[in-house]
């Protein structure tokens, strides 16, 4: 899966100014300001987006996690069927991310972090390439750590493209793209440095190393 | 969206007269026929992009375009209408198109719009779990196959010729289409369309019945349907409000 040159303009500002990368199996991250064009990059790679110039190359079948959606009155589980499909499949994903027994739950009644994980196991349901556009925001660390662990175990027979600004899934990505100024540099987790990253985001962020992991810090 | 608020149905009588205007200033009586549903059907499209196009996206500033254009489109019929009622009285009159009369339905009429309703019905059940993906999503919608904004144009124009058929035999009945798919959501607690299609089509036919029995005598005269669809819709309205503000 692959995205070449592509150039974006919406609302007469280019946003995507030639973005190139490649997305091998495992988990591609990508970071980027806000406003930087993350999103719009997924959407594009979704075909919602016709970009003006540049190739997107996708392998389907293809799930989404939205960052944003409408928040329907209807049960989870018409929510989980939306589009067609076997509610048993349904039911094993809503398992998988901890909610067993929500399909009779309306959809519009969950947390922000409930309506997150169900429209994650409806991803997961139908995707083998999925694109996930903030998977850990709004979840409490129990459920953040839930969805790490279940990405790095899934991406061995899934492949994902995440949007985000959490920067603790670095230690989960097999490749990181930076967005900054409408352009995309493409690196391996262990060249993200700190100083990579606050030129990234204009702001200082410093790391350390605890256990193996990678702690973030940030000055303000 | 009840195409009476969306200014559909006002958009469909405009072009429903304007069929009358175009054969009588033709001197041909028998042309209006064939092209009345044409007519109502294009202008009810019309009023449907108007509203939408000015609507762009957000739920206010389109009921507020709805309004806006149903007045303007129901300004142009009286003003049609009052230029016609001199040369022929035989007309039903400017109520008629304005506020909804069942009476004048015939029989050979009625099979083309039960065969509309039940086709709209009948596609609108089928497609029902596709609605629902469009109402959740446009990125899932899109991974799915589904273009979202191709998809709502093409309910937009079944349902505006449904609409210009409808209204070009019985006139404007208004708020059916709004309140009833409000009582069912209630009554069902579900906004799913695999629910809300069967029961909104069920609870419509129970609804009109009942406005065109009362319309047409237990108030000892008769008066045009929408005057009583809209005494219910009131209540219903507030209902719907404080249901959406309680948040369950
Ligand atoms: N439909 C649109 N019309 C005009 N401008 C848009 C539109 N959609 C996005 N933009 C602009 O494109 C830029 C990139 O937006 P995008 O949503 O892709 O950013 P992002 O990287 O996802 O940001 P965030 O981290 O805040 O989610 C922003 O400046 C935004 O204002
Ligand atoms: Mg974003």
């Amino acid at each position: 899966m692959r995205v070449e040159g592509i150039r974006l303009s919406l609302g007469g500002r280019e946003v995507l100014r030639g973005v190139s990368f490649e997305a091998a199996d495992g988990l591609t991250l990508i970071l980027g300001p806000n406003g930087a064009g993350k999103t719009t990059l997924l959407r594009a790679m979704a075909g919602i987006y016709r970009p003006d110039a540049g190739v997107v190359e996708v392998e389907g079948p293809l799930g989404y996690l939205p960052a944003e959606f409408f928040n329907v009155d209807m049960r989870v589980a018409d929510v989980l069927l939306a589009g067609g499909g076997r509610l048993e499949k349904y039911s094993w994903w809503l398992n998988v991310v901890g909610l067993a027994g929500y399909e009779e739950r309306i959809f519009s009644t969950l947390s922000t972090g409930e309506k997150k994980l169900v429209l994650l196991a409806k991803a997961l349901a139908e995707g083998r390439t999925v694109l996930l556009d903030e998977p850990t925001a709004n979840l409490d660390p129990a459920h953040k750590a839930l969805v790490m662990g279940l990405l790095s175990r899934l991406k061995k027979v899934k492949r994902f493209i995440a949007a985000s600004h959490d920067l603790d899934l670095i230690d989960v990505a097999d490749s990181v793209v930076l967005l900054r100024g409408g352009t995309a540099v493409q690196l391996r987790p262990e060249e993200v440095t700190d100083e990579e990253l606050s030129k990234t985001y204009g702001a200082r962020i410093r790391s350390f190393r605890l256990d193996g992991r990678r702690v973030f810090a940030l000055d303000f | 969206m009840d195409p009476y608020i969306a200014g559909t149905s006002s958009g469909a009588a405009l072009g429903a007269v304007a069929a009358y205007l175009a054969a009588s200033a033709l001197g041909n009586a028998y042309l209006f026929f064939a092209y009345q549903a044409a007519l109502a059907f294009a202008l009810a499209l019309a009023a449907s992009a108007l509203t939408v196009t000015f609507g762009r996206g957000n739920i206010y500033a389109t009921v507020i375009a709805g309004v806006a254009i149903s007045y303007l489109f129901s300004a142009l019929t009286i003003l049609a209408l009052s230029y016609l009622a001199r040369a022929n009285p035989q007309l039903p009159p400017i109520t008629f198109w304005l506020f909804g009369y069942l009476t004048y339905v015939d029989y050979k009429y009625d099979a083309v719009l039960a065969a509309a309703a039940a086709a709209v019905v009948g596609l609108a059940y089928l497609e029902a779990r596709r609605i629902d993906l469009v109402a959740i999503s446009d990125e899932i919608s899109s991974v799915r196959g589904i273009r979202p904004s191709r998809y709502r144009l093409a309910w937009l124009i079944g349902i505006s010729l449904a609409t210009a058929l409808v209204v070009a035999k019985v006139g404007v009945i208004g708020f059916v289409g709004f309140m009833v798919p409000h009582i069912a959501r209630i009554l069902l607690k579900n906004g799913s369309a695999t629910a809300l299609v069967p029961a909104s089509a069920a609870l419509g036919a129970l609804t009109l019945t009942l406005s065109a029995a009362v319309s047409r005598g237990a108030l000892g005269f008769e008066v045009p349907v929408t005057a009583i669809t809209s005494l219910i819709a009131v209540p219903v309205m507030v209902l719907a409000l404080s249901h959406a503000r309680r948040g369950d």
